[in-house]
């Protein structure tokens, strides 16, 4: 038997999920979040907002895919493993023709991205949905 | 003055955070020009509630428990948490030009070494003690 005395951690991933009405972008993002541009602690954020765009999986323009297009059958997506928020979610982004963005987290790159991977949120303004809490794909 | 130290026998970051006041949270969250309610409003009243609320104040306490015991506040500082002598001077000249000196052990893990301490700066830093 082995027996280990220091520390011991699992690294860590977590899928996100956006929905916004134009092309994702930093102001609309930041302004999400509810933080200025020129705040003193900016940086927090432009670098999860980087941290989200370097890690985006998949970008669907609802306004071009056809009616019959099934949101379950969507890559990346693992069907039967979707909350119904998130599915109700999707599906009204394709009725409104709204983008979606999805992509993972990594908790073994910046203590920033590390930081945002592991919390648990969900937030929603006119412009944007975040949807941070789920790992399900 | 914010001073980073590492602390437990997990070496963790950890600051202690010399003030001439406290700072209301409307007035930190005006600082990190954060709106409140919002992701980033929430994550700075969380710090906020972290260093002035769940972190040990350090005079109080020495005043209020450990006076008796230890002659000087830095004694007390180097005694009861171990901390080295460079920062135990540290502290014992800070005394009496701060109003309160928290040792806050962060729970954001981003608020690790020069990034962790200049974002806690930012925040809190325009309350140095004079």
């Amino acid at each position: 038997m082995r027996i280990r005395t220091g520390f011991v951690s699992n690294s860590s991933s977590t899928s996100f999920l956006i929905i916004s009405k134009k092309a994702l972008n930093k102001a609309d993002f930041f302004n999400l979040m509810g933080i200025s541009a020129n705040s003193p602690i900016a940086s927090l954020f432009a670098g999860f907002y980087e941290a989200v765009v370097d890690n985006i999986d998949r970008e669907i323009d609802f306004s071009n895919v056809s009616e019959h297009f099934a949101i379950e059958n969507l890559p990346g997506m693992r069907r039967g493993r979707f909350s119904d928020r998130m599915l109700e979610k999707l599906r009204k982004a394709k009725t409104d023709g709204l983008r979606a963005y999805y992509g993972t987290l990594d908790s073994e790159t910046s203590m920033i991205q590390t930081f945002f991977c592991t919390d648990s949120f969900e937030v929603e303004n006119e412009k944007i949905y975040f949807n941070g809490l789920e790992c399900v794909w | 003055m914010i001073i980073p130290i590492i602390s437990g026998p997990l070496r963790r970051q950890a600051y202690l955070i010399c003030l001439s006041r406290i700072p209301k949270i409307s007035s930190v969250l005006r600082t990190a020009k954060v709106r409140p309610g919002t992701y980033a409003g929430e994550l700075i009243s969380n710090l906020h509630d972290g260093v002035f609320h769940r972190s040990v104040e350090l005079k109080s306490d020495y005043t209020n428990y450990y006076a008796s015991e230890y002659a000087t506040f830095g004694e007390y500082a180097s005694k009861r948490f171990l901390f080295n002598n460079e920062v135990a001077r540290q502290l014992a000249a800070l005394h009496s030009h701060s109003q309160v000196i928290y040792y806050f052990n962060p729970t954001y893990c981003f608020l690790e070494e020069d990034y962790g301490r200049d974002f806690l700066e930012r925040l809190f830093d325009s309350r140095l003690p004079k």
